[in-house]
């Protein structure tokens, strides 16, 4: 069963792309509350509480995304999919974190997803990337390039995970 | 011999007074002390949305709470009683703490109060003698009260009457609720987390969105954006054993009932919708505002006849809930006060209350009291904020109102009907709480007149003055502000205004 999921060496990438655009995401966005709002109301351990729980957020939420690539892996052929891993999950998770950031800068607040249309954008992305690939060498290399260098994110993120983590249970336990 | 219960004895007090009280207005400096020499039970039912411009009670023309009317009949009725903001946040702050907005700090989409001013809420001035209960289905009010939560004996969860557990993830947190809240909404609804957030709107538009059943065809009521549902009748039997509960005990109660329809979504049970699509009611058509959304005429009306039909489903529940309690006798010795936080507008392009706009719709929010044992009907015309509550409900409960407060109590309640009060409304989500505002919108009213003053917007609007003569022109429609023959309450008006947002900013 093991030979329907890709290595560790070609998760290692992916996982470390997702890590950087999902961490990156929240971060610049609580930074930004965090300077037009929260800095307002609240003292620096509070704001650090809040941040942990926007970091522990944002590592469920790459363990979600990794998960459902490897569930994927596991259900669709292997030609689509597991072959190509380091490449098309990549590609994958570019595109379906891009798509949705494009969205969330197009739509109200409370949108609730009304103009889920627009997340057609997802597929035409995902699919031009994967022909792409397919076309030129150069932009498998240069994908599989980017992911490589996201994983020195892995050294940073997660562990400030794991700190947000104890944070958060240190602060319900009072 | 049964022992004669508290309720008893009072049912029995007041048939021996001969609703002695009742007949005529309180005095002006008097408050209720029970026979028992307890001080009286105060309920606030607060209706998250509820305009005064779209209830019959108020002059609307579609009838849509013929019973609050009969419930005016023996009440106190505050005609122009405005709110200090126009969304949740800034609006419910001002209500708790008898401050504006600029004090209080709350002016900000899920704010909340400013450290200095925590200890000003009117549980806490309420002081020890009462028992003091709060509920609220609006998140945002959520974390005010979580706020005042030391103060407060029994805060109910808001899905304490509801069909589903509440949803929020926040309410995990116990020990650590306003940070967890700030996060969780900052993660889920603003987007903080891409894939949260998105999960969270797919669940939202599949399940929660689309609990249908027979009693609510369009979709049940809900807490909006969490998995709060409800049905009317269960929420209004709950508060109503609520307050039967707290009747029971021996001390004096306060109780905070913030419900959250007729907020959008707009969900009334089946018997109430589509009973106004064809009465042949026409709204007036104005034009869009540069600042609005542009929705189309169209579906402000539609809206707006969905909006009525749940207006009509809570009034034909409250008139259930009050005429239980009378029936009861808890409101021989409870003043029972029905207040909305802010507004609802279907008008100038414009659904619902998140805008910069400040016209009567969003900002006229209904106050009718119910003093003990009343049977006559006052009607106050001077306007009153909804600041004013906080003193008044000090006065009726006996205890001091601090000089920091800056409400009046109101006229009826220990107030004067000052013809020359005027009453400032604004509206600042995307300005920094602790500095001058960068946009904000404000609106002073003083006997007849309305001055709106738009600072920070974009166009025209970056700093303009609007004027409406209110008894010409209640609908707001022309904008007398460079008529000069109104150069001097102009005048007058953007003194006051400029002075009080002086004294603000020097806070």
């Amino acid at each position: 069963m093991l030979k329907r999921f890709p290595k560790r060496d070609q998760i290692v990438p992916v996982y470390a792309v997702g890590v950087t655009i999902l961490f990156s995401w929240s971060i610049i966005t609580t930074v930004k509350e965090i300077l037009s709002n929260w800095s307002l109301y609240f003292n620096v351990v509070d704001i650090l509480g809040l941040f942990s729980y926007v970091m522990a957020g944002a590592f469920l939420e790459s363990l979600l995304l990794i998960m459902f690539l490897l569930a994927a892996c596991f259900i669709l052929p292997k030609k689509l999919l597991l072959d190509k891993f380091t490449f098309r999950g990549t590609t994958l998770v570019i595109s379906i974190l891009v798509t949705i950031m494009y969205y969330y800068t197009q739509t109200p607040l409370g949108d609730s997803l009304e103009n889920m249309s627009r997340l057609g954008l997802f597929f035409v992305l995902a699919l031009f990337l994967v022909m792409l690939g397919e076309l030129f060498q150069v932009v498998d290399h240069l994908v599989k390039h980017i992911a490589d260098s996201c994983i020195i994110f892995l050294y940073i993120y997660p562990p400030i995970s794991f700190l947000s983590i104890l944070t958060i249970i240190f602060r319900n336990l009072g | 011999m049964r022992r004669i219960s508290r309720r008893d004895f009072l049912k029995l007090s007041w048939g021996v007074l001969g609703g002695g009280l009742a007949s005529n207005l309180l005095p002006k400096n008097a408050r209720l002390r029970t026979s028992d020499g307890k001080s009286p039970n105060i309920v606030v039912l607060v209706c998250d949305a509820m305009t005064a411009r779209n209830l019959s009670v108020y002059g609307y023309p579609r009838k849509t709470t013929p019973n609050l009317e009969k419930i005016a009949e023996q009440a106190f009725v505050y005609h122009n009683h405005f709110s200090s903001g126009n969304f949740t946040v800034p609006a419910t702050s001002s209500l708790l703490t008898g401050l504006r907005p600029w004090t209080h700090k709350a002016i900000n989409l899920a704010g909340i109060v400013g450290n200095e001013s925590v200890d000003h809420n009117i549980f806490r001035l309420l002081g020890k003698e009462y028992f003091k209960l709060a509920f609220t289905q609006n998140y945002w009010a959520v974390n005010l009260l979580n706020q005042f939560s030391s103060d407060i004996d029994s805060l109910l969860p808001p899905s304490q009457f509801g069909s589903t557990d509440g949803g929020a993830i926040f309410l995990k947190f116990q020990k650590d609720p306003i940070i967890a809240f700030h996060a969780t909404e900052g993660m889920f609804y603003y987007r903080k987390s891409i894939l949260l957030s998105f999960i969270f709107g797919l669940y939202y538009k599949f399940k929660i969105g689309a609990i249908f059943s027979d009693s609510y065809p369009t979709g049940y009521p809900i807490a909006q954006f969490y998995d709060n549902v409800f049905t009317m009748k269960d929420l209004f039997d709950g508060v109503l054993n609520k307050i039967l509960e707290l009747d029971e005990i021996e001390t004096p109660f306060f109780s905070y009932f913030h419900i959250f329809p007729p907020h959008d979504p707009y969900s009334p049970h089946k018997d109430f919708i589509g009973m106004f699509d064809d009465d042949g009611y026409v709204p007036i058509e104005k034009h869009d505002h540069v600042l609005s959304n542009s929705t189309s005429q169209p579906s402000l009306n539609n809206e707006r006849n969905r909006y009525d039909s749940f207006v009509a489903n809570i009034d034909m529940e409250i008139g259930r809930l009050i005429a239980t309690l009378k029936e009861q006798g808890v409101l021989d010795h409870t003043y029972f006060i029905i207040t909305g936080d802010h507004g609802e507008m279907f008008e100038r392009g414009t659904v619902g209350h998140t805008t910069p706009m400040l016209y009567d719709p969003v900002m006229r929010i209904p106050l009718m009291i119910l003093p003990p044992g009343n049977e006559t009907r006052q009607d106050f015309l001077t306007p009153s904020s909804n600041i004013d509550l906080l003193p008044t409900i000090l006065h009726l409960a006996g205890q001091r109102i601090p000089d920091s407060c800056e409400g009046k109590k109101l006229p009826g309640l220990g107030g004067d009907e000052d013809q020359n009060r005027s009453v400032i409304t604004m509206e600042a989500k995307e300005s920094s709480a602790f500095k001058p505002f960068r946009k904000a919108t404000y609106s002073i009213v003083k006997r007849n007149y309305k001055l709106i003053y738009y600072h920070g917007y974009k166009h025209k609007y970056q700093e303009y003055f609007e004027f409406y003569d209110l008894q010409e022109d209640p609908e707001e429609m022309h904008d007398k502000y460079l008529k000069s023959k109104f150069a001097l309450i102009i005048s007058d008006l953007k003194n006051e205004l400029f002075n009080a947002m002086d004294e603000a900013n020097k806070k």
